[in-house]
């Protein structure tokens, strides 16, 4: 996997590629998450931090392999 | 109880007065005429008609506000009025509306508190009037000026200052103070101020006259405090900065402002952040020392409770924009300098102590003791930021984003809060558990980790002296909550989610080792000691930090395989610890090959979805990776389950889906490994191999790649076990052509030598798409770097054998084939090959670097307290606290007494652990019975061998950890070798010369074994010994290997070096072991770039 080895900054990510994160993280995590909307410390507001707690991890990685995911998902949709 | 007087106004008293007042009010009469009014207006010593006459003023005044048009007969009556009872001189001491002041002054002195109330109410009714009118204007000038004469003044601070519970005098009168200060764009601002004696007459206590019923203020019957806070914000905004900075003098004037601010209506909350947001915050006049002691940490954390604003009689949007302003206020004050709150600190570096300036931080670092020095920070760490560090700890970032957003954005502008912030939550523990909290817990952490090291660690403009203290580095990089026990549990396969976050927390960690490892070890900073020594300690305090390699293994293969984020994250973990902590990774027996087989597998599948091939493919890159770290990757075995070997696999990978996809990565690992083993030549690589596979399964020619891939498995496979066969091979078509083997691969030898096993089977189904395959592999090897007159010569009997076998056996060169080759021309590799090589230029290190990587000093003092030290410890402490070893390296002491004492208390000890429960005792014990008897006869003659002291200290390391790669040799030896002869090294020739325990130790063998030898050279003795028994001819022997680390080549030189500094040493190396020509070759193969 490519990465930048020296820059730990929270790189911003194409949000096309935050978007996909997101679902796919949200459906690797379904069981847990369902888990997780049903304890006592979980609110209506919590969903905007829990959205952000998933989609934080886009930025680890690298603009080079957003782009081979993206492109890859394009190409299965065309074919 | 009876006795009170009638001023006072608590309880159901006070109720009952306010309401007797409030339905007194009498109604006052229509106005016709100035002249009407005047009458009505003048001065009477029968208040109740001066009230009747005020109320008619202010009938006349509210219809005017009433009415929309600004000609109107009211307005005209008003005007006449004032005209008419204009002061004839305009002087300061002029009066403009004469009676009512005079009216006013009567009733402040007779306590008549309904002419209080109304004349402030007519005022400041007027003045608004007067406000919208610039024909009437300086009629409100004057009025103000009348307002800050002295009778005025003291019937003002009359109204301010009567009993609380009379918010129908003091709201009005703060009402008319207001309209006076905004009047004519704040003419008047800067005298009302000047007069704040009276003017601000109980302006403290009136902020905190708040609204008293329930449920929200009505916005037409405002409080005390709303009317107070208008008028202080109208001051604020209308004043110049000099007279903010003035006002900002006033005491606890902010605190009183923000005491109630929780239950303001949102419109008075809002505008009091944005006023003191833009009229004293942003006002670089006003100075930070007195916005610092405005803005402490009460009024920042009354800020904070606006987060969870206000109840349900509240409108959610407008609860949330009191939030967001709350917010964005914060957020302002914290991280803006100008602000006064945010010191501009020096970043990771801690606040100096009082004695200590910047200046002497290095002498006092290096004076200290290491561990002293560290542990000053390991409780408490002095910050710049005080104010913000106590904000902080009001801050529940776990449970609100808004918090958690916050937090973060201060440690952006603040990082030394980092090790600060979370050195005080200590309680709030990371320990997994699937909630909410733990998730806002995880991702606040997340975005801490994210926050960038700062540039020079903080320090202005250059590296300082001295790194910041280790303990500060680690927990900016891996924050305190986030230690190993809670990490291992995280990866638990319990939980997807936890490991998940666990996985992403540590990747980033590693990330940011690395970033601050390339930092300390920065060029101008690798010659100190001080750098040096900290790197070193902040790798080993990370390490005690993450879990083991075996967790992160267990955690990946535990991942399921459709769960694609997380194993490729997973994979990614696994390689940051190859590349970022080695030996951590390499401790662990991880095999890489069956995994890499599971993903090629994947990649193969055609049912996958184009996201998995696409992560697959990563994976794969951080697999193959991981695999050119391990010295115990087989890629040209076949593991089980799979049919065929992970280089062709990889090669098959590489040639799958043109030239883009899979990356350079993959092909440069497969570039190096083919050289390592010499399958192909330096001077063309992998590169004619790849273009013709690639060519081929793209071409007409060659229908079928089934075929060739066996094939050419069969050939590499040959070709990297058996080379020598084939460079004999070689030799015969060099005899014949006269040119050097260096420069063709071994594998055009190898496929031509296999072709006939193939041409003479009598299958004939895949020979032509064969045959095709090995023209184009030719045509690309002739028209690379190798030479190719040998290329032709190896050519000529491919073309025999295919003629042979009537196939069609073009020549080299033809049209077709090159046209078809140049179509997949691979990129030339030279410049990425020299990026992979470490540097070991020698010449671009001088020679003081060189000494500072070769010098290892030999220990000079000697720490006798380990003598008594250790009677006190229990038995693991003795040996995990190293007292033991402390004792044993007594036994070298130069003088007898101390030896002798050693040896004595060296037999204590053993026999101690010998009772106690220590789980190694029975082989530690044999150790320390073993070194004792073997070191008797030595210790009244001199020092023992170094040897021995060296072996047992770095055998007590390897007896502790039954992992250990040599647990199984020191074992075998122990019992083997109850006395040790003094002219030898124990077990380091079953180390060297032995087979390794496990296939893929033999390096962590001999890297335990160099740093042993090391130890063990230190005296003449200790040379004799070495010589003798031809030590050095043995180490420079392992030397000469081409394939030999940086890192074991290093611990060789250190060696020959530590040789050099003992008297004799440089003479016996050079007569004895021919160093010099030893040096020479290692400088030349170093040159020529043929060792790392």
């Amino acid at each position: 996997m490519a990465r930048n080895s020296t820059d730990t900054t929270a790189r911003s990510s194409d949000p096309a590629f935050e978007a996909y994160y997101l679902e796919r993280s949200t459906q690797e995590l379904s069981e847990d998450l369902d888990k997780v909307r049903n304890t006592n410390d979980f609110r209506a507001e919590s969903i905007q931090f829990l959205v952000h707690a998933l989609q934080q991890g886009a930025s680890q990685f690298s603009a080079q392999d957003e782009a081979r995911v993206m492109s890859a998902l394009e190409k299965g949709k065309k074919s | 109880m009876s006795k009170r007087g009638g001023n006072i106004d608590d309880g159901a008293a006070a109720f009952r007065k306010r309401q007797k007042i409030t339905h007194e009010v009498p109604a006052g009469e229509d106005v016709y005429s100035s002249d009407q009014l005047r009458q009505l207006l003048s001065f009477d010593q029968d208040l109740g008609r001066a009230r009747h006459g005020l109320q008619s003023f202010k009938r006349l005044l509210d219809e005017i506000h009433a009415s929309e048009s600004d000609d109107n007969d009211k307005l005209q009556i008003l005007y006449e009025y004032l005209e008419a009872s204009k002061p004839r001189q305009t002087g300061e001491d002029a009066v403009f509306l004469n009676d009512i002041m005079e009216m006013w002054s009567f009733a402040a002195q007779v306590n008549n508190d309904g002419v209080m109330s109304s004349v402030a109410v007519v005022l400041a009714l007027v003045l608004s009037t007067l406000s919208g009118s610039l024909k009437m204007v300086s009629h409100g000038l004057g009025i103000c000026q009348t307002l800050i004469q002295e009778r005025q003044l003291k019937s003002l601070s009359k109204n301010l200052s009567v009993e609380k519970g009379k918010a129908f005098i003091i709201s009005p009168t703060l009402r008319l103070l207001r309209e006076a200060v905004t009047l004519d764009g704040g003419a008047f601002a800067k005298r009302i101020f000047r007069a704040r004696q009276s003017t601000f007459t109980a302006l403290g206590r009136n902020l905190e006259i708040g609204h008293s019923g329930d449920g929200i203020e009505d916005a037409k019957k405002t409080s005390v405090r709303t009317n107070a806070v208008k008028f202080l914000l109208a001051c604020l905004k209308y004043l110049h900065s000099d007279g903010r900075k003035e006002l900002m003098t006033q005491r606890e004037l902010i605190s009183h402002l923000t005491y109630t601010i929780r239950n303001d209506p949102p419109y008075l909350i809002l505008d009091i952040l944005n006023t003191l947001q833009n009229y004293v915050l942003s006002d670089d006049n006003i100075s930070r020392e007195a916005k610092l002691r405005n803005f402490n940490t009460k009024t920042l954390w009354r800020i904070l409770a606006l987060y969870s604003y206000g109840t349900n009689a509240i409108p959610q949007e407008e609860r949330a924009a009191v939030a967001d302003k709350a917010h964005a206020f914060l957020v302002y004050v914290c991280t803006s300098p100008g602000a006064g709150v945010l010191y501009p600190s020096t970043g990771l570096y801690p606040r100096p102590l009082d004695d200590e300036s910047s200046n002497t931080r290095k002498s006092k670092l290096v004076n200290l003791e290491g561990a002293i020095a560290e542990d000053r920070y390991s409780k408490d760490v002095p910050v710049y930021n005080y104010v913000l560090s106590e904000f902080t700890q009001k801050l529940r970032p776990w449970s609100s984003r808004k918090h958690s957003e916050l937090l973060i954005t201060i440690f952006n502008a603040a990082p030394e809060l980092i090790a600060d912030f979370f050195l005080s939550n200590r309680d709030f523990s990371f320990a997994p558990k699937l909630s909410m909290t733990w998730i806002g817990y995880a991702a606040c952490l997340f975005d801490t980790m994210q926050i960038p090291i700062p540039d020079h660690f903080g320090d202005r403009s250059k590296y300082s002296a001295a790194p910041p203290p280790v303990s500060i580095l680690l927990a900016n990089i891996i924050p305190l909550p986030i230690d190993r026990k809670a990490l291992i549990k995280c990866l638990e396969p319990g939980s997807n989610l936890t490991s998940f976050f666990a996985t992403r927390i540590l990747v980033l960690a590693l990330e940011k080792l690395e970033k601050v490892l390339s930092m300390l070890q920065g060029a101008t900073r690798t010659s100190d000691a001080l750098w040096v020594e900290s790197s070193k300690k902040l790798i080993d305090a990370f390490c005690q930090r993450i879990p083991d390699m075996k967790e992160i293994v267990r955690m990946y293969r535990s991942v399921p395989a459709e769960n694609l984020l997380h194993k490729t994250l997973g994979s990614r973990l696994l390689r940051l610890y190859y590349e970022v902590v080695p030996r951590v990774a390499l401790a662990a027996n991880f095999d890489v090959s069956p995994l890499l087989v599971d993903i090629l597998g994947k990649l193969d599948h055609e049912e996958a979805t184009a996201d998995a091939k696409a992560f697959a493919v990563m994976e794969l890159e951080n697999l193959v990776s991981i695999a050119s770290h391990s010295p115990g990757m087989r890629w040209f075995n076949r593991p089980s389950g799979a049919s065929t070997l992970p280089f062709i696999a990889l090669l098959q990978v590489l040639c799958s889906d043109g030239q883009n996809t899979p990356s350079d990565q993959i092909r440069r690992v497969l570039n190096t490994i083919a050289l390592e083993s010499q399958i192909v030549s330096k001077k063309a690589g992998l590169r004619p191999l790849l273009q013709a596979l690639r060519c081929a399964v793209n071409n007409d020619r060659v229908t079928d790649m089934s075929p060739v891939w066996p094939f050419l498995d069969n050939c590499i496979s040959r070709c990297a076990s058996t080379p020598i066969k084939y460079l004999e091979l070689l030799e015969t078509y060099e005899h014949d052509e006269q040119v050097s083997s260096e420069e063709v691969s071994l594998l055009n030898v190898t496929l031509a030598e296999q072709l006939r096993f193939i041409t003479a089977s009598s299958e004939s189904k895949g020979k032509v798409a064969l045959a095709n395959f090995l023209i184009l592999f030719f045509n690309a090897a002739a028209k690379s770097k190798e030479n190719s007159i040998l290329v032709h010569a190896i050519y000529k009997q491919v073309q025999g054998q295919l003629a042979e076998a009537d196939l069609e056996s073009r020549s080299l060169g033809g049209k077709a084939d090159l046209e078809a080759l140049k179509a997949h021309k691979v990129m030339d590799d030279s410049d990425s090959t020299t990026k992979t090589k470490p540097i070991t230029n020698t010449s671009s290190i001088d020679a003081s670097q060189l000494e500072e990587i070769l010098h290892i000093a030999i220990p000079e003092e000697e720490d006798t307290s380990a003598l008594t030290k250790w009677t006190t410890k229990n038995a693991e402490d003795l040996i995990e606290d190293a007292h033991a070893t402390k004792l044993v390296l007594l036994l070298s002491s130069p003088h007898r007494s101390i030896r002798k004492e050693a040896l004595t208390n060296v037999l204590k000890l053993s026999s101690r652990l010998k009772e106690s429960s220590y789980e190694e005792k029975e082989q530690i014990w044999l150790l320390l019975s073993e070194l004792a008897e073997s070191s008797r006869p030595h210790v009244d003659a001199g020092p023992v061998p170094s040897a021995f002291t060296a072996f047992a200290t770095h055998a007590v390391e390897v007896l502790r950890n039954p992992l250990h790669p040599l647990y199984p040799k020191v074992n075998t030896f122990l019992t083997r070798s109850p006395m040790w002869p003094a002219d030898k090294l124990p077990l380091a020739h079953d180390i060297l010369h032995g087979e390794p325990s496990e296939d893929d130790r033999y390096y962590t063998e001999i890297t335990w074994l160099l740093t042993y030898l090391l130890d063990a050279l230190r005296r003449a003795s200790d040379l004799s010994v070495f010589h003798k028994k031809k030590w050095f001819e043995k180490i420079l022997v392992l030397g000469a290997n081409p394939y030999l680390r940086t890192n074991l080549r290093t611990r060789i030189l250190r060696v020959v070096y530590r040789a050099t500094c003992i008297e004799g040493g440089s003479t016996t190396l050079t007569t004895r072991f021919g160093i010099i020509s030893w040096l020479v070759a290692q400088r030349a193969a170093c040159e020529s770039g043929s060792v790392e």
